[in-house]
């Protein structure tokens, strides 16, 4: 465990301060240390870009990767299924329809506004999903069938919407849904921070009731668990935690599906030690990502999320094939 | 050494129950019986007959239609979640656990029940977790993933977190089931010493009339959700009751081997 924070906060601190050093304007370290210690000393342009432009972008990609990477190790265990990350459950689709709908129809593409109805399209559809599988108690398996089956109709929806909407405002949309961070700014920050950082300390308080519900209901209620109550609250809290990741960065696919069985695979089961260090793989793993995207083939820059499953499926085949004499 | 003391007659009481699931709303109907405490008691019948359905009314998991369910003297509804999972633990039928989980871990769930919201592991729970390997005989293993293991450990397994929960009565699905014979008779002689030796509660379904007759105190014959027969295993153990409830013809003889009541099939052929 100790190993694994070390390598992963070591490579979040290295990633950010190469992503702080390139660009189309190189930065020294030096001069870096002094835009962000001392300001009065270091030159306008410099600051402005280190303290304005890169910083903000860093900050966001980590907190979104981290988002990610914690709603999927929350959502894959309350759904008792490595696949089942929030962007398979319909809850990403649902906030981007509704961020979509509102950039579309009412023109209006301020960030506080799109973040809000992302979040109301997220809470929305995951009620949604609640509803239609309840049957006296929701199961993991009804829960996901049905996800998938609206996830699917809020993606037909999308694409209905930018087959026929006003060509500027779909490209602009189309920009926000591919999922990047390269609009990043402080306010944005403040935003997912005030909204996630509620949401990660109660579902770290809650990594004994997510442990349990890895097993099968009849098993956690024998342990004096509530668990449709403590389902639905992980569901809504997950839901919460990966509507702000969209709002923040549009849909990024493959964070939440990887880095939870990354986490896994080098802490064990335990969630008092998988969340945290899924949240730090997934903040390296944006970080990583957002850093090759803008600098690869600059100056033209290749949205996180698409960099993401570049580096991602190759990676996930290797973890596949490595394990694959493995017992099941 | 006896770790619960059984002052209690009755430990676990169903009190005119009915109880079942939506459409099948009466698999069991108007059901009464008392678990004794310090016994191994064990229910039997044939399929749908409302076995695992009693073994969860009684663990407190399922909504009545009617009647009560009462432990130490009080509604099972009435005590929260958690302190009636210091009180009764339950092991259903076919439990899953996560890929890779190892034995230790299973184990350690056990505790989930004795520990609030911001308490540290403590001495006390490691006791209670070596305890339970070691009643199991699966302190060897405790690294091992539950992957790996056979059925028989597998089963040991699960039966070790349940201990590891140390509540006075122990509710048991099919334990045995899916298990060659020597795997079996080593659950049932945990189940017997666990009464015997701790003073528990032992509730557990089995299918195989011989080996209650042979590890058990009481039997419960349970047919089309109520109770026909219930006694100590000698007086139940009858070739009408077992006509009566499974619909097949035997005799039954005196085990030589214990004394125990045999039942022998007559066979058709």
């Amino acid at each position: 465990m100790i190993r694994t924070v070390t390598i992963f906060a070591t490579a979040i601190a290295v990633l950010s301060l190469t992503g702080l050093m390139l660009g189309d304007q190189q930065i020294a370290v030096p001069q870096i240390a002094a835009a962000v210690f001392k300001p009065d000393e270091s030159d306008a342009v410099t600051l402005m870009i280190v303290r304005e432009f890169r910083l903000p972008r860093i900050v966001l990609a980590a907190i979104v990767g981290a988002a990610l990477a914690v709603a999927g190790s929350v959502s894959q265990t309350v759904m008792r299924n490595p696949l089942a990350e929030p962007g398979l459950l319909g809850i990403n689709s649902g906030a981007a329809l509704a961020a979509l709908l509102v950039i579309v129809f009412f023109e209006r593409s301020d960030p506080a506004l799109v973040s809000f109805s992302a979040f109301a399209g997220a809470l929305g559809m995951a009620a949604l999903i609640y509803v239609l599988s309840w049957r006296s108690g929701a199961s993991s398996i009804r829960i996901i069938l049905i996800g998938i089956g609206l996830s699917s109709m809020a993606g037909a929806a999308s694409s209905f919407i930018s087959l026929f909407g006003d060509l500027t405002t779909v490209q602009s949309a189309q920009t926000w849904l591919a999922g990047s961070v390269w609009n990043a700014n402080w306010d944005k920050v403040h935003v997912l921070a005030v909204w996630l950082l509620p949401a990660f300390i109660m579902v770290l308080l809650a990594h004994r009731e997510l442990d349990l519900m890895s097993f099968d209901d009849m098993s956690a209620s024998g342990l004096g668990m509530r668990v449709q109550a403590a389902r639905a609250a992980m569901v809504l809290l997950c839901s919460l935690i990966s509507a702000a990741a969209v709002a923040a960065a549009g849909l990024i696919g493959f964070v939440g599906l990887i880095a939870p069985h990354i986490a896994r695979r080098l802490t064990g089961h335990r969630h008092c030690r998988v969340l945290p260090a899924a949240a730090l793989v997934g903040a390296s793993l944006l970080l990583g990502a957002d850093l090759v995207g803008r600098t690869v083939i600059a100056p033209a820059q290749l949205p996180a999320g698409l960099m993401i499953v570049l580096i991602g499926a190759p990676f996930f085949a290797f973890l596949l094939w490595k394990r694959r004499n493995a017992r099941i | 050494m006896r770790e619960f003391d059984t002052d209690m007659e009755i430990a676990l009481e169903a009190r005119s129950v009915t109880a079942g699931y939506g459409q099948q709303a009466k698999v069991i109907e108007a059901l009464c019986l008392g678990i004794k405490s310090g016994t191994f008691t064990v229910l039997a019948g044939p399929n749908g007959s409302g076995k695992s359905t009693l073994l969860k009314a009684l663990a407190g998991f399922l909504p009545l239609t009617e009647g009560a369910v009462e432990l130490q003297g009080a509604p099972v509804s009435s005590f929260s979640a958690k302190r009636l999972a210091q009180l009764v633990g339950i092991l259903p039928q076919g439990p899953s656990a996560p890929e890779g989980l190892s034995v230790e871990d299973l184990v350690r769930q056990g505790r989930y029940p004795h520990r609030g919201l911001f308490s540290r592991w403590t001495p006390q729970d490691t006791h209670a977790c070596r305890a339970a390997l070691d009643l199991t005989g699966l302190a060897d293993l405790a690294e091992r993933p539950l992957d790996s293991l056979s059925g028989g450990q597998k089963q040991r397994a699960w039966i070790a977190m349940v201990l590891a929960q140390q509540t006075p009565v122990l509710l048991l699905d099919e334990p045995t089931t899916f298990l060659d014979i020597a795997h079996q008779v080593e659950i049932l002689s945990l189940l017997r010493r666990l009464v015997k030796e701790n003073g528990r509660t032992v509730v557990a379904v089995l299918h195989d009339i011989n080996q209650a007759a042979q590890y058990a105190d009481r039997l419960v014959l349970l047919k089309g959700g109520r109770v026909k027969a219930e006694g100590d295993t000698r007086s139940v153990v009858t070739g009408e009751a077992m006509d009566a409830v499974f619909g097949v013809r035997s005799q039954v003889i005196t085990n030589p081997v214990d004394g125990t009541p045999l039942m022998l099939l007559e066979s058709d052929l």
